[in-house]
C-alpha cells in the first residue's frame, strides 16, 4: 500500500527539505530573555561557596574519621607474655573512602566542520569571477556521502549534473555573494522563498585579505555548514539515504533523548553526611555489683559525662513523590562516655589485674602497664578503692557502630528551601569497643568494656532542613535524636545502659 | 594560468575551512558556557531552516513558532551532549522534530479515522505539475492534513523514517502507520491534481 517512495513524496521533499522561512520578528528576543539566568548571581555565588565549604568539611571529616576510627598506634596494652587483656578491636573500624568523580570532559572535534569543504564558489579578486568547481569525473549513481571527502565529491558531482557539463572546471559569472543581513532583523515575511538550491550550494570564499571578514560572517558560516542537495539528487535517494542525510549520524539517538528525560525525574538520591554527635546514656537498675561492694547508680550519674564525637557516612534515599521519601545508607557512629573519677577494684582471680567499674560494664586493666595512670592510693573513704591504686586521668569508653537506618522522611515545607520531619529505626552492628585513659596528651588503651551486645537498635526522630542549590544537588542540616530501644549491655552486673545521642547530620545530596 | 588559479582557490578554501571549523567548535563551546553571543550565532545559523521544519510539523504559524522556541531551548540545554563527529544541523533538526512530536502527543485529541472513505488515487505525474509550484503551496497542503496524517507523512516522506520507526515514535502499529501514509498521500495527491496540474488550456496555449 505504501511501500517505496512515490512521486507525491518526492514532490514535497524536493520543495520542503532545506526550505527556509524567516523567523518572526522578536522570536530571538523572546528566546534570549528566557535563556538569561535570573539575577541571582551573587546569591548563587555564595551558595556555591557554601556548598564548596561543605564539601571541604566533608573531606576533612572523612579524613578525621579514617584516622580516628582506624588502628590506634598508641595502643600500649599489655604484652602477650604478661596479660590476657583483650584489646583486639582497634583494627575493626571500617574505612571510609571518598571518591571524587572526574568531571566528564566534553571533547569537541573539528570533524563536523570538515563537511564545509563542499561546493566552493570562489571569487577571484582580480577578475571578479566566481568559480564553480566541479568534478564531473563520476557517474550519475549517487551514493550517500559517508565521509567528508565523499560528500565533497558528491557535492561536486551534483553541481556537475546540474550544469550538464563534463569539464573539470566551470567558470561562472553569477555574482552570488552571501548576504550579510541578519535574518532575525528581517521583516517578518511568512513562508519566504529562498534562492534555488543550485545557487545555495555554493560557498563564497573571498580572497585572503578578506578571510577575517568571512570568519565573522554568520551567513557564510551557515552556508558552509549546511550541505545542500538538488532536487534531482533527492529524487534518487532511497528513504534510508534521505533519513541518514537529514537526521542520521548525529550521534544523538532518540533513546538518548528519552534517557535524558528519564534522568530529569529522579527517584534516587545519594549523598555524604557528617554528624557531630553528643551522646550519653540513661541508666536503669539499682547498683553495680562489684565483688566487694555495690556501687550505687548515683555514683555513675555524678561522675560520668557524655561524649562529643563525630560520625558520618553515605546516605541513600528513594523519593516516592515530592514530599515522601525513605532514607537509608551506611553510617559510622560513635557513642560513649568519660569519667574523671574512676573506681578501680581488685580482681579476685588475678593478682595483677584490676577492674574498672563503669555504668556500661567492667574494663580489665593491667596495673603494671599503667603506672602513670594508677598512683598509690592515699587512704580515702570517698574513693573506697579496695586496692592500692587510684586512677589518675580521664577514662574514656567508645562504642562504634555501623548503622543502616530506615527513616521515613516527609516534607512539611516543599519549596527550594524545604523542611522535613523524619522518623524510623537505625539498627547497628558493634564494630569497635574500646576504652582508654587520656592522660595529658597521651591515650593509653585499656581494652574492651565487657558484656556489650553486638547489636544496637535505635529509634530515630529528627527534623531536617534542605536547600536545593541546583536541580540535582542540595545541602542539608538535620538535628536528629536517637535512643536505643534496648540496653546495649547485658545488665548482668545490675545496671542497664540505654545510650542516646543528638546528632547534627549535615551534608550534601545528589539526585541521580 | 588556469591551473594556477585552481591551486590558489584550493589553498584559500583550505584556510577558510580551518577557520570555519574552529568557529563551530567555538560556537558549541560558547553555547555550553551559556554565552549569549554564541547562542545567537547558533540561532542565526539554523533558525530559518528549522522554522521551515516546524511549520510543516505544525497546523499553523503560531504553534510552529512555539515548537521552534521550545526546540531551541532544548538545543541549548542539551548541546553538551552533542557529539561533534555528527552533523550539528542534523542534531538540531532531530530535536525540532522530536519537540514537534512531543507537542503532538500531548495535545492531539484522538482521531476517529474514516475507514470507509478510502480510495486508491493514482500517483501524481511530475510533468503535469505547474513549474512554479512553491514550497508555501505545499506547506499549506501539509498543514491541512489531520495531525496524525501530517506526522506520518512527514516522518516517512520528508525524514525517511521507516514504518517501524514511525510506529515506535507515534506509539501506533506499523499497519496504522502504513494506512495513515496511504491516506495522507491520497489527500495530497487529490489536492495537487486539483490545484496544481497544468490545465489543458495551458498545455495547448
Amino acid at each position: 500500500m505504501a511501500d517505496g517512495r512515490k512521486n507525491i513524496d518526492n514532490l514535497f521533499s524536493d520543495h520542503l527539505i532545506g526550505h527556509k522561512v524567516s523567523v518572526p520578528a522578536g522570536a530571538w528576543d523572546r528566546l534570549h530573555a528566557e535563556l538569561q539566568p535570573r539575577k541571582k548571581v551573587a546569591a548563587f555565588f555564595y551558595i556555591k561557596l557554601a556548598a564548596a565549604s561543605l564539601l571541604l568539611l566533608l573531606a576533612f571529616g572523612a579524613g578525621y574519621l579514617l584516622s580516628e576510627f582506624g588502628p590506634d598506634k598508641t595502643n600500649l596494652t599489655a604484652s602477650k607474655t604478661e596479660t590476657i587483656i583483650p584489646d583486639q578491636q582497634t583494627d575493626d573500624a571500617p574505612a571510609l573512602s571518598g571518591k571524587t568523580p572526574q568531571p566528564e570532559k566534553d571533547v569537541l572535534h573539528n570533524d563536523a566542520l570538515l563537511e564545509t569543504d563542499k561546493n566552493m564558489l570562489v571569487v577571484d579578486e582580480g577578475q571578479k569571477e566566481h568559480l564553480l568547481v566541479a568534478d564531473a569525473d563520476k557517474t550519475t549513481n549517487l551514493p550517500l556521502p559517508k565521509s567528508d571527502s565523499d560528500k565533497n565529491k558528491n557535492q561536486k558531482l551534483f553541481e556537475a549534473n546540474a550544469n550538464q557539463d563534463d569539464q573539470k572546471t566551470v567558470v561562472l559569472n553569477t555574482g552570488i555573494v552571501p548576504s550579510k543581513e541578519n535574518p532575525i532583523n528581517k521583516t517578518p515575511v511568512i513562508l519566504k522563498e529562498e534562492p534555488v538550491a543550485a545557487e545555495e550550494i555554493a560557498v563564497v570564499i573571498e580572497e585572503e585579505s578578506k578571510l577575517e571578514e568571512t570568519e565573522a560572517s554568520d551567513e557564510t558560516m551557515a552556508e558552509t555548514i549546511d550541505p545542500q542537495f538538488t532536487n534531482d539528487e533527492l529524487d534518487q535517494m532511497t528513504p534510508e539515504q534521505l533519513h541518514l542525510l537529514l537526521v542520521g549520524d548525529d550521534g544523538y539517538s532518540d533513546e538518548a533523548l528519552a534517557s535524558d528525560q528519564l534522568k530529569s525525574n529522579p527517584n534516587w538520591s545519594v549523598g555524604g553526611q557528617l554528624s557531630p554527635t553528643y551522646s550519653y546514656r540513661n541508666l536503669s537498675g539499682d547498683a553495680f555489683q562489684a565483688p566487694d561492694e555495690n556501687i550505687d547508680q548515683s555514683y555513675f550519674n555524678d561522675n560520668e559525662n557524655g561524649l562529643t564525637t563525630i560520625g558520618g557516612g553515605i546516605s541513600l534515599a528513594y523519593n516516592f513523590n515530592d514530599r515522601l521519601s525513605i532514607g537509608s545508607g551506611l553510617y559510622l557512629s560513635r557513642i560513649g562516655q568519660e569519667n574523671n573519677d574512676v573506681v578501680a577494684y581488685d580482681s579476685p582471680d588475678s593478682h595483677y589485674m584490676y577492674k574498672l567499674a563503669s555504668s556500661s560494664g567492667t574494663v580489665t586493666i593491667n596495673p603494671t602497664r599503667f603506672a602513670k595512670a594508677l598512683t598509690p592510693q592515699v587512704a580515702s573513704d570517698k574513693d573506697s578503692i579496695p586496692g592500692d591504686y587510684i586512677v589518675n586521668g580521664t577514662f574514656v569508653q567508645n562504642l562504634d557502630y555501623l548503622e543502616v537506618p530506615f527513616v521515613l522522611n516527609y516534607k512539611v515545607l516543599n519549596k527550594r528551601f524545604s523542611i522535613n520531619l523524619n522518623g524510623g529505626l537505625s539498627p547497628g552492628i558493634l564494630v569497635n569497643n574500646r576504652s582508654y585513659f587520656s592522660i595529658e596528651d597521651e591515650k593509653i588503651q585499656t581494652g574492651t568494656t565487657e558484656d556489650i551486645k553486638p547489636m544496637i537498635y535505635n529509634s530515630v526522630l529528627g527534623i531536617g532542613m534542605a536547600y536545593d542549590i541546583s536541580k540535582k544537588v542540595s545541602i542539608n542540616l538535620s538535628p536528629t535524636f536517637k535512643y536505643s530501644l534496648s540496653p546495649v549491655n547485658s545488665g548482668s552486673q545490675g545496671i542497664n545502659y540505654h545510650p542516646y545521642s543528638i546528632s547534627w547530620f549535615t551534608g550534601i545530596s545528589y539526585k541521580l | 594560468m588556469e591551473l594556477t588559479k585552481f591551486a590558489l582557490v584550493n589553498r584559500i578554501a583550505a584556510i577558510s575551512i580551518s577557520i570555519i571549523g574552529l568557529d563551530q567548535e567555538q560556537l558549541i563551546k560558547g553555547c555550553i558556557e551559556g554565552k549569549s553571543r554564541a547562542q545567537q550565532d547558533l540561532y542565526t545559523l539554523f533558525a530559518d531552516e528549522m522554522f521551515g521544519v516546524c511549520l510543516y510539523y505544525s497546523p499553523d504559524h503560531a504553534l510552529a513558532e512555539d515548537t521552534l522556541h521550545e526546540g531551541f531551548i532544548k538545543v541549548y540545554q542539551n548541546i553538551k551532549g552533542f557529539k561533534a563527529e555528527g552533523s550539528l544541523k542534523g542534531w538540531v533538526r532531530r530535536i525540532m522534530i522530536n519537540t514537534a512530536l512531543e507537542k503532538f502527543r500531548k495535545k492531539a485529541p484522538l482521531y476517529v479515522l474514516d475507514n470507509d472513505n478510502y480510495e486508491d488515487v493514482e500517483d501524481v505525474d511530475r510533468e503535469s505539475i505547474i513549474s512554479n509550484i512553491s514550497a508555501d503551496d505545499l506547506m499549506t497542503l501539509i498543514q491541512g492534513l489531520t495531525p496524525q496524517y501530517r506526522m506520518v507523512f512527514n516522518l516517512y516522506a520528508l525524514e525517511g523514517y521507516s514504518h517501524k520507526e514511525i510506529a515506535k515514535k507515534l506509539n501506533i502499529s506499523e499497519g496504522t502507520s502504513k494506512s495513515n501514509l496511504a491516506r495522507a498521500r491520497m489527500v495530497l495527491q487529490k489536492k495537487v491534481k486539483e490545484h496544481f496540474y497544468i490545465s489543458p488550456k495551458e498545455i495547448n496555449g
